[in-house]
């Protein structure tokens, strides 16, 4: 695991997901409360972009069949998704967002 | 001895895992059991139609959960019983085989059962309905490339079984006795998108088309459609769902086209639940309904079983459902108002389709391609229509502000 630099700090919008890649690998970044928290963009259900989703306070709704997601752990609230998406460690560095993986 | 559970459920589907799981989440100590007339544990049906014809998946896909972890949680499965009778005042079941199970609190989940037709024996294994986990591998086995597969009625099953189809390449002919598809659910406006869809597809969708007769014909099935035949590899029957209430008649239970309960899932009898699409329970915006839905199966079973085991828990969601066909996300929430108006907001493959009530607050919506809109229509159902609406170049988000600080 290690850190990598995905964006600037400036560029997560307050209530949508910006999707980013770690070696191809699709992230989705989120800010609540002015925290930036990243998890897996691919939804545990089927093939959605959970960065294209509807944002509502810490929960992430999908696109294709509202399952929700809450953000800062991944947890899968309701259906019909049933496995939780993972999540990544966040740091800021000079404005750059950096995630771990 | 004797069986007898605090809390048993008799079916065996989605909504009968989902009660069992509510009661659990509220009752830790009571015993539970699932009385289920299949062989397999409680399973989803949506990837039914979809990703198993697509041969995306296997059944596996279906199983929320196994018998393991059933048993972990302490809910017996009771699988491969038929039930013949609830004595409600006895407060015991009777299985085909005699058997009397007694209960503390009944939860009914017999879900439903799909619509057959009538077929000579010889071809039986080539008609078939979409309802079952041993339908599905079924009817997948037919799908390849050459086949020619014939789909009666469409609704969702019968439509998402003619895009899985095509998906795998086989000449798909789809027939519906009525003027339009989907006609129970959608309107007019996004029933003609969905068949578009499928013509562009290369469906050969024939609408007002009246079948005559299904007959065996050298190792096929001819379909007679008026003066025409059709030879086909395989029938695929979507004519509907009837729900499964002749215990619950049979014991005395109201029942007005499903088992009609609370929003708590209480039926008309005291200690007697019933859970998922059998039920007939109250719907915001509505007097009741039955639904056949997967968020039913959910959430209303969710409900029902928390209820059961002592802890009153309303269902009160906006009816929500979705469909995939030829990879277009269609979805929809709340109800269509057929004496309301239609409005249309589309850019695009994209479109959201809102029924607007007679009193001007948005009834439904029903989206295709909508992505993230379809969950700020889920918040504006209820709210006056704004105005600018049908506007697609007006982010909706707008809109839902503009509504929430009107
Ligand atoms: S793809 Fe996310 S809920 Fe289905």
């Amino acid at each position: 695991m290690s850190w990598h630099q995905v964006a600037q700090a400036d560029d997560v919008p307050e209530d949508e997901g910006l999707c980013v890649k770690i070696d191809g690998h699709a992230i989705a970044l989120f800010r609540v409360e002015g925290e930036i928290y990243a998890i897996d963009d691919l939804c545990s259900h089927a093939e959605a972009s959970l960065a294209a989703g509807f944002v509502d306070g810490g929960l992430i709704e999908c696109p294709l069949h509202q399952a929700c997601f809450d953000i800062r752990t991944g947890k899968v609230m309701t259906g019909p998704a049933t496995e939780d998406v993972r999540s990544y460690r966040v740091k800021i560095e000079g404005g750059a967002v950096l995630v771990e993986r | 001895m004797a069986r007898a559970f605090d809390i048993l459920i008799v079916g065996g589907g989605q909504a009968a895992r989902r009660a069992a799981e509510g009661a659990r989440a509220v009752a830790p100590e009571a015993s539970i059991a699932i009385v289920g007339e299949e062989t397999h544990p409680p399973y989803d049906r949506p990837p039914l139609s979809k990703e198993i014809l697509l041969g995306k998946a296997d059944a596996s896909l279906c199983c929320k959960r196994d018998a393991a972890s059933f048993a972990a949680d302490r809910i017996e499965l009771i699988l491969g019983t038929r039930v013949a009778a609830l004595h409600l005042n006895d407060h015991k079941i009777e299985t085909a085989s005699g058997e009397r199970i007694g209960y503390g609190k009944l939860i009914i989940a017999t879900g439903s059962r799909a619509r057959s037709l009538p077929a000579p024996a010889a071809i039986a294994d080539k008609v078939l309905t979409l309802r079952t986990i041993d339908d599905a591998t079924r009817v997948a086995a037919h799908l390849h490339e050459g086949a020619h597969i014939v789909v009666i009625g469409a609704g969702f099953i019968g439509l998402e079984a003619a895009s899985a189809a095509r998906a795998r390449g086989a000449r798909v002919t789809v027939l519906e006795a009525a003027d339009r598809v989907l006609g129970r659910v959608f309107p007019i406006e996004a029933a003609a998108r969905v068949e578009r869809l499928h013509r562009d597809a290369g469906v050969d969708l024939r609408l007002g088309a009246k079948l005559d007769e299904i007959a065996p014909d050298g190792g096929r099935v001819r379909v007679s459609v008026g003066a025409e035949k059709l030879l086909a590899d395989l029938v695929v029957v979507g004519i509907g769902i009837i729900p499964n209430t002749e215990l619950a008649r049979a014991a005395g239970l109201a029942v007005d086209d499903g088992v009609v309960v609370s929003a708590e899932g209480a039926t008309s009898h005291a200690d007697v639940f019933a859970a998922g699409e059998v039920t007939r329970h109250p719907v915001r915006g509505a007097s009741a309904m039955r639904i056949e839905s997967w968020q039913v199966a959910e959430l209303q079973a969710d409900a029902a079983g928390r209820s059961a085991a002592g802890a009153p828990t309303a269902y009160d969601a906006i009816p929500y459902f979705w469909s995939d066909q030829y990879g277009v996300n269609m979805q929809m929430f709340g109800l269509i108002r057929p004496d309301g108006a239609i409005l249309v907001r589309a850019a695009g493959e994209s479109a959201l389709i809102f029924s607007i009530g007679a009193d001007g607050r948005i009834a439904g919506a029903i989206g295709f391609n909508a992505g993230a809109d379809m969950s700020i229509a889920k918040r504006m159902i209820g709210a006056p229509a704004p105005v600018g609406l049908e506007d697609a170049a007006t982010p909706l988000r707008k809109l839902l502000r503009a509504g929430a600080t009107a």
